[in-house]
This record gives C-alpha cells, structure tokens and sequence, in this order.
C-alpha cells in the first residue's frame, strides 16, 4: 500500500488533516443547527400543549426508544474503536469495528421500521388527535413533529451507515484511494457521532419525558 | 482504548438512570431533568469519542461549543415567548 500524500494545495498532511478536521466540524454545526429548528418547534408546541405532548409520550414506545438509545451508543463506541485502530493500520481491526457499527446501524432502523409500523396500527400518526382514546389539543403537532424529527434522524443514519460502508470497503488492504483514508474515517466517524448525540437529545423530549402513569 | 471502553460505560450507565428516572413523579422538572443527563451523554460522546479533549485546534473547540450555545439561546428565548405571553 502507497504511503498516503497530502493534496497539492496543502503544504503537509498534518495541515490537511486540521482543514479537514475544522471543515467536518463547521459541517457538524450546520446539522446542529438544522435539528434545533425542529428543537425549537418542541420547546414551543409543548410549552402551548404540555399535555398533549405528555400523552403522546406515554402512549409511544420507550421500550423501543430505550433499546435504540444503547444501540446508537455501543455503536459510536464500535466507530470510535475504529477510528483508533485505523490510525495504527489495523485494516482488519479497523473493519471488524466498523462492521459491528454497521450492524448495530442497520438494527437501529430495523426496530425504528417496527415502530412505525406499531404507531401506524394505533392510528398515531401525523395529524390524528386522538392519544388512547382521548382527543387532545396539540395531539396532532405531536405527531407530525415527532415523526418529523424521528425520520429526519432516521435519514441522517441511513446516510451514517452508505459512509462508513464506504470505509470499510476502503478498509479493504491495497484498495484505499486519495490522500488519507485514516483521515476520511475520521471524519466519518465524527458524523456517525454526531448522529448518535442527536438521539441521545431526541430519547428524553419524544420518549421519556411523559411523566409517571 | 481503555478509555473508550470507560467512556461507553459511564454512557451506559447514565442512559439507565435516565431509564429509571422516567418512571419517577417528578412532574415538568421531569423533563429538564432528562435534559440534564442527555447534555451529560453528549459531553461524554464529544470529549471521548469525537476526541474533542485532544484536539489542538482551538477553532474546533471554539466550533464545537458555540452551535450548542445558539441552539439553548433559540430554544430557550422561544420557550420563553411562549411561557411569558
């Protein structure tokens, strides 16, 4: 395998690995930005249907979200490992991370697929107003929001697990391209990351934060 | 790697006692409560995992803080001009 080399417009590697640092961050705060809307959104529609939402919350699948929640965190562990590995050009070590993080992507989606289909069978979808039975006020903008918010993440992990497909070919001995694979794993990494730190935002508004029943 | 191993169960454990406290009657502090122990996680998952405490570049730590403060400062100034109406 060719020793990696920086781009032409850079005077060093280490100089192209801060750009591409800085940038992936600058990027990272973009998508920060982007899922605040949809924060702001919640903070406003709860603060006007604070029951609604509790009702809603209650009648959703904490059980699921919870298990998705250690899921997305294990998986930025098994990311993170790779990240690590890869630096020490452990392409086997790298790739068997990355495979256990895809998997546990993968996984992710398959339990997210599932309760859709759940709140779809109990007429919980977005615009209904009834929670269990009971018309609420402000239960429709629960719905839409949390469907909204849930599937747009759903989105950004499906776009998590094409790129880190995307490394582990790359993992693949004499087969990496460019200047730095160690590089674009990282910052990958830092975006699958940044996927799960969403999640962890997302389990306490649309999944524990109902209140005891 | 150990400290990533330390870091996934520090994540871990703070996830079940977010678990647990959902079941407790803590009313709408419920809530900020959850929030509290997410805003821990994220920590957790950007010092350890995003490498943000070994980072040299400051601009990246600079970044890394100030698209937070703007989401607080969004939704809290929104919240707030629902609550105060």
């Amino acid at each position: 395998m060719a020793e990696p080399n920086h781009a032409s417009h850079f005077e060093s590697l280490e100089r192209q690995a801060a750009a591409v640092r800085l940038g992936t961050w600058v990027f990272l705060a973009s998508e920060v930005l982007f899922f605040a809307a949809l924060f702001t959104l919640y903070a406003t529609y709860r603060s006007e249907h604070p029951d609604a939402f509790a009702a809603g919350i209650r009648a959703g699948e904490k059980t699921i979200g919870s298990i998705n929640t250690v899921i997305l965190l294990i998986s930025s562990f098994f990311v993170a490992a790779a990240v690590h590995v890869r630096r020490e050009v452990d392409l086997r070590g790298t790739r068997r991370h990355l495979g256990f993080a895809i998997a546990l992507g993968t996984i992710f989606l398959a339990l997210k697929g599932y309760e859709y289909s759940l709140h779809i069978a109990h007429g919980m979808v977005p615009g209904a107003i009834m929670i269990e039975g009971h018309a609420y006020t402000g239960a429709s903008l629960f719905f839409t929001l949390y469907f909204l918010t849930t599937g747009l993440h759903a989105l950004h992990v499906v776009g998590g697990l094409v790129l880190l497909v995307g490394c582990m070919r790359g993992a693949r001995s004499g087969r990496e391209e460019g200047p730095s694979p160690a590089h674009r794993l990282e910052a990958v990494g830092l975006y699958w990351h940044l996927v799960d730190a969403i999640w962890i935002m997302v389990w306490p508004l649309y999944y524990l934060s109902g209140g005891a029943r | 790697m150990k400290r990533l191993r330390i870091t996934l169960l520090v994540l871990l454990a703070l996830a079940a006692a977010s678990y647990a406290l959902s079941f407790a009657s803590l009313g709408e502090a419920g809530l900020f409560v959850a929030l509290a122990v997410a805003t821990l996680k994220i920590v957790g998952v950007a010092w350890s995992f995003m490498e943000l405490g070994d980072s040299e570049q400051r601009v990246v730590r600079v970044v890394a803080i100030l698209a937070p403060v703007f989401v607080l400062l969004l939704v809290g100034l929104a919240a707030a001009d629902v609550l105060l109406r």
